[in-house]
């Protein structure tokens, strides 16, 4: 019998070392998950602060002694295959020299102009022939600073200054639109989509998710049908982005293909009193859509955590007004709703600032990252002013979004769009962030209000 | 955490332990532990609590308790609600370290030894003073390895053995019989009364020298009491029992000694024919004949 | 129900006689009445665009894939579900098209066996951290930045596959170190992100589950002698492996209908191959890869996005009914 002594007790070490053991696995997974968290915002941060690949005219100097010194007659340079810019005379900027003497290089008289795609750069080197010992010219494929033949003393070129030196999170990439040149790129367009795009969301995410949740708490009975919708509910919570994408693709930018032959418009606006504006059908890939999309997406995560929060109301705050004769809509609308409002809006905001960061159902209904304009095209409280109309505009004009346009960058190889990138990265998580805040700060508001 | 801190301290204890354990087995112990009757001396208390007190963080439950129970006898705790009979009965077994912020003064000593020294292992100790709780919590397993658990978590994984060891437990439960056919069915859809019996008979497969019952009868209709109660009077030959009931009959019917607890303190503890029949303190009067409170 | 209740209530309150009351109550509270069905009727309005959304799903995806209305066809009236199912090539913008879905679902099974290696053991082991060994405060400070990492758009992870994981960690340890070739997009660095992406998910799913293990089983299991090791492993954990296998469920399901990270990190030509080192091509990427260029309206091409995009929620739509399923016997069992 092992169940005591000597046995036993050796075993019992053992357990123990044992579940130490996996105590330590369980702390060092969950340490695991928080450093990459770190890691990720750390790599992104370095990543949007390290300076870029510059590009432009930098000095090319020549080595202070080389094996060639001495030698009467100039030396004689001729390159060719450059990557990574051209070399240039000083006093003509722009015009290609691929043929120089060393007393041109000593003078300053030659520059290279980079073309940011390399450090330094690459060519293939021919030099005279008079100056090797078998009169015969000598060639050297892709030699540049730091990979120089042996024997020769080589133009050395001088780094380009790096561009964006304090990193990539300017005003510029606030204020601009997309661009092919890296440091010319902003996203502007993208920030001003998204904003309309969680506006959007929110007015039409939260009036029916939070509907549909209080009908389910307050007034439906558990019947089959009831049932069937709560289960519906929790599966659409688990259908992948993309597939609402194709959802929202079909039916709110394409429109099933009804106004595919001509190009139908509708105007509205008149009534209001301000400039009448025509809307094509079918919309494309316009605010309205995408909102649409996001708010079929956040629906599900919406109504479950109101539901959640009005579960969470004490029965007894219900029985009270009912006792004070109060309808069931008034006692919804005057003390369950109130009371359950924090959580709703916390619930509300978690969806939302999931479907911000969402780009794969956006990019599915054809929204596109060139776009170089704010939705409406309103380029300030000014332009507002003179034409509110733009209002109106807004919602059906072509936009892009945050995470389409860091998308975009991300997947272009052109160099320092990396930085581009991670620079988009922040703002997005700035936003998300400062929603976030917002809503704890509501939040906090609403709930001093509610003491029980 | 204790279990952590005393590793290293582990060893030497483990040795003393080893002693000791060496001391009180016999090389025929068959598991019953009849062995400790040679060598503990009679009348040496199997449990000892000395000037005890127990604290939730900072509000005291027991108050310098002085009780000694002894080996092979069935001890009834009684008291009105809240009194600490529970919290009692939990830290003989330590039970209450796994609640944050619980703290306790004085000794409790079994056989001799005080459990609450830090070189004490909680897992071997628990190993030996096994308990039974009020609500019957099989796990969600079959009947077998619910009996099987504690073996088998000890080390022991022989197939024979554990089979044997289910069916001894089984029957000193009393439930053998009706069970024998479905052990590899799941121990839920037993019932209440069997459920009990079957915590009873998993609390029997570690071989405990001690088993603690916090009102293992009280969620149990009179029939099943009753084969509770016989199976107790069983036990009494090979355990000691400690026992927390809130009725009187059950203390009187199969108790030998009997504590009153009331606010967190030892009221009284005696023969239990003398404390129903000429209790010495006035609450324990008022508490036994009802006019309590 | 509430006008009954109402009734009760008013008619109680009254000090007239009870039939009087009541009518003329019912005539003053007769317009309130009719708004309340309003509002009600709105609110199931609300509720039943659930329904709406999913029957809406269906019917595009169907009408697309499966069966058109006639003048148009559809998808797999054009190409032959045998070909579909059974091809091993997927070349939808080829000259000479193949529509076979197998490097598609390959790859798809790819991420999801990496990110499930990864995601899988690590979230449930914050799970048990979090419910058995976790003090409240290291709790208090976890829990938030598990969901910190579970809201980071995914567009980030997939930047930190491409720009991060797979130049500096996977290049170097398996191409320098071990010689094997390695694509830049790399099915390993997607799978890689994407089990990290879904450690909160099974983390927060699986601790609620434990959690709701009663506490009564823990405290037998310590009585009987066990360590916090086995009271873990040997009782809460096979307590709650029903709810454990259901988050499990979930968490697969979100890998396989991941897109951007994937897209981003590893999406490039539709290999049939199981190397991780080489590039693939999931349902879910090869969606947005073919929107992301024009598509010409009502050619194969677009039916094709239908006809995947029809598969991938099927699939998804299984494990989700099927976790649901698990998960609701779980409830019963313990509340
Ligand atoms: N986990 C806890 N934290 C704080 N206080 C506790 C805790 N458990 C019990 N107490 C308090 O300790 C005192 C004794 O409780 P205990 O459970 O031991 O009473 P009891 O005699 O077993 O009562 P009952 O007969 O109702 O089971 C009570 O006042 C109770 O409120
Ligand atoms: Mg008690």
């Amino acid at each position: 019998m092992s169940l005591q002594g000597d046995l036993y007790e050796r075993r019992l070490i053992w357990r123990h070392r044992m579940g130490q053991g996996f105590e330590w696995l369980c702390r060092l997974a969950t340490i695991g998950a928080l450093a990459f968290l770190l890691i990720l915002l750390g790599s992104i941060l370095i990543k949007a602060f390290t300076p870029g690949r510059g590009k432009g005219v930098a000095a090319v100097s020549m080595p202070a002694s080389g094996p060639h010194d001495g030698v009467g007659d100039d030396l004689s340079y001729l390159v060719s295959n450059i990557s990574g810019g051209q070399f240039e005379e000083k006093d003509r900027p722009g015009i290609k020299q691929n043929l120089f003497t060393r007393t041109d290089v000593q003078q300053g008289k030659i520059v290279f102009n980079h073309d940011g795609r390399r450090v330094a750069p690459l060519f293939d080197l021919t030099i005279d022939s008079k100056f090797s010992a078998d009169k015969a010219s000598q060639s050297w494929k892709k030699v540049g600073p730091g990979r120089e033949p042996e024997g020769v003393a080589i133009p050395s070129v001088h780094p380009p200054k790096p561009a964006n030196p304090w990193g990539w999170l300017t005003w510029r990439l606030l204020t601009h639109g997309n661009s092919d040149d890296p440091i010319d790129s902003g996203i502007m367009p993208g920030l001003w989509g998204s904003l309309w795009l969680v506006g959007l969301t929110t007015l039409m995410a939260v009036p029916l998710g939070v509907g549909a949740a209080v009908y389910l708490e307050e007034y439906s009975k558990p019947t089959l049908m009831t049932k069937f919708i709560q289960l519906n509910i929790s599966n659409l919570a688990g259908v992948p982005s993309i597939v609402y994408g194709i959802l929202g693709f079909t039916v709110f930018s394409r429109m099933f293909g009804i106004f595919d032959k001509e190009k139908t418009y509708v105007e509205i606006g008149g009534i209001l009193g301000l400039k009448t504006i025509e809307i094509s059908l079918p919309l494309g890939p316009v605010v309205l859509a995408g909102a649409c999309t996001l708010t079929l997406l956040s629906l599900p995560v919406v109504i479950i955590t109101s539901q959640e929060a009005l579960r969470s109301i004490p029965a007894s705050l219900r029985h009270a007004a009912y006792a004070l004769g109060a309808s069931r809509w008034q006692t919804i609308w005057h003390q369950v709703l109130p009371a359950a409002l924090p959580g709703i809006l916390t619930g509300v905001i978690l969806s939302l600032s999931r479907a911000i960061g969402e780009a794969a159902p956006l990019a599915v209904i054809g929204v596109a990252a060139q776009i170089s304009w704010a939705p409406g095209e309103i380029t300030g409280v000014g332009d507002l002013v003179q034409h509110p109309e733009k209002l109106i505009k807004a919602p059906f004009d072509r936009f892009t979004a945050l995470p389409i346009q860091i998308y975009s960058w991300v997947n272009d190889a052109a160099p320092n769009f990396e930085h581009v990138a991670a620079a988009g990265i922040l703002v997005l998580l700035i936003t998300l962030l400062s929603l976030n805040g917002a809503a704890i700060f509501i939040r906090q508001r609403f709930q001093r209000k509610n003491h029980w | 955490m204790k279990i952590q801190g005393d590793l290293k301290q582990r060893k030497t204890v483990m040795a003393l332990e080893k002693r000791f354990t060496q001391f009180v087995e016999s090389p025929t112990v068959s598991g019953t532990g009849e062995a400790t009757d040679a060598t503990v001396p009679r009348g040496l208390p199997k449990i000892e609590t000395r000037t005890m007190s127990f604290f939730y963080g900072t509000k005291q439950a027991l108050h310098d308790i002085n009780l000694q129970i002894q080996d092979r006898s069935v001890t009834a705790l009684i008291g009105p609600s809240g009194c600490g009979k529970s919290t009692y009965l939990r830290s003989l077994n330590r039970m209450n370290d796994i609640i944050e912020g619980t703290r306790v003064t004085g000794e409790v000593l079994l056989d001799g030894e005080d459990i609450y020294a830090s070189e004490v292992d909680v897992v071997s100790l628990r190993k030996r003073v096994g308990m039974v709780f009020q609500k019957s919590t099989p796990f969600p397993k079959s009947i077998f390895d619910n009996i099987a658990f504690g073996p088998r978590i000890a080390g022991l994984t022989k197939k024979t053995e554990l089979q044997h060891i289910v069916e001894r437990c089984l029957k000193q439960a009393a439930i053998w019989n009706e069970v024998k056919d479905r052990l590899k069915e799941s121990a839920m859809a037993l019932s209440g009364g069997q459920q009990q019996r079957l915590c009873i008979a998993r609390a029997l497969a570690t071989n405990p020298e001690v088993l603690l019952m916090d009102e293992p009868a009280s969620a149990l209709d009179p029939a099943s009491t009753a084969r509770i109660e016989d199976l107790i009077f069983e036990l009494k030959q090979n355990y000691t029992i400690v026992i927390v009931t809130h009725n009187m009959q059950q203390a009187a019917r199969i108790s030998e000694k009997t504590a009153f607890f009331c606010m967190g303190r030892l009221v009284e503890i005696g023969r239990t024919k003398q404390i129903f029949t000429n209790p010495i303190q006035k609450e324990t009067e008022d508490y036994i004949t009802g006019r309590f409170g | 129900m509430s006008e009954s209740q109402q009734e009760q209530l008013t008619g109680n309150a009254s000090p007239k006689p009870r039939a009087q009351a009541a009518s003329s109550l019912r005539r003053r509270f007769s317009w309130v009445r009719a708004r309340e069905q309003l509002i009600q009727g709105v609110l199931f309005g609300c509720s039943l665009l659930s329904i709406v959304t999913t029957l809406s799903i269906i019917y595009v995806l169907v009408s697309e894939s499966l069966i058109a209305i006639p003048p148009h066809t559809a998808f797999f009236q054009e190409i032959s579900f045998s070909e579909f199912f059974t091809s091993t090539k997927w070349l939808p913008q080829h000259d000479e098209a193949h529509y076979g879905i197998l490097p598609l679902l390959c790859g798809t099974l790819l991420i999801t066996g990496i990110s499930a290696l990864i995601g899988l053991p690590m979230g449930l082991l914050i799970a048990i951290y979090l419910s058995e060994y976790a003090s409240p405060s290291s709790r208090k400070w976890v829990k938030p930045a598990l969901e910190i990492l579970a809201g980071v758009p995914t567009v980030v992870y997939g930047y930190f596959a491409l720009r991060i994981l797979s130049p500096l960690i996977i290049s170097p340890v398996f191409h320098d170190w071990l010689g094997f070739s390695v694509m830049g997009k790399n099915a390993l660095a997607g799978g890689i992100v994407v089990g990290l992406m879904i450690i909160p998910m099974v983390a927060s799913l699986s601790e609620d589950v434990m959690r709701s293990v009663p506490n009564s089983l823990r405290e037998s299991g310590y009585a009987l002698g066990s360590t916090k090791f086995d009271v873990s492993t040997k009782i809460v954990v096979p307590a709650a492996l029903s709810g454990i296998f259901a988050a499990f469920l979930l968490a697969l399901s979100r890998s396989i209908g991941e897109t951007m990270a994937v897209s981003i990190a590893s999406a490039g030509l539709a290999n049939l191959t199981l190397n991780p080192l080489d590039q693939i091509q999931t349902m879910t990427s090869f969606i947005v890869d073919v929107m992301g260029g024009e598509v010409v309206s009502g050619s194969t091409l677009e039916k094709s996005l239908y006809a995947v995009a029809l598969v991938l929620f099927t699939i998804t739509m299984g494990m989700n009914l099927i976790s649901q399923w698990v998960l609701s016997r779980y409830r019963e069992v313990y509340q």
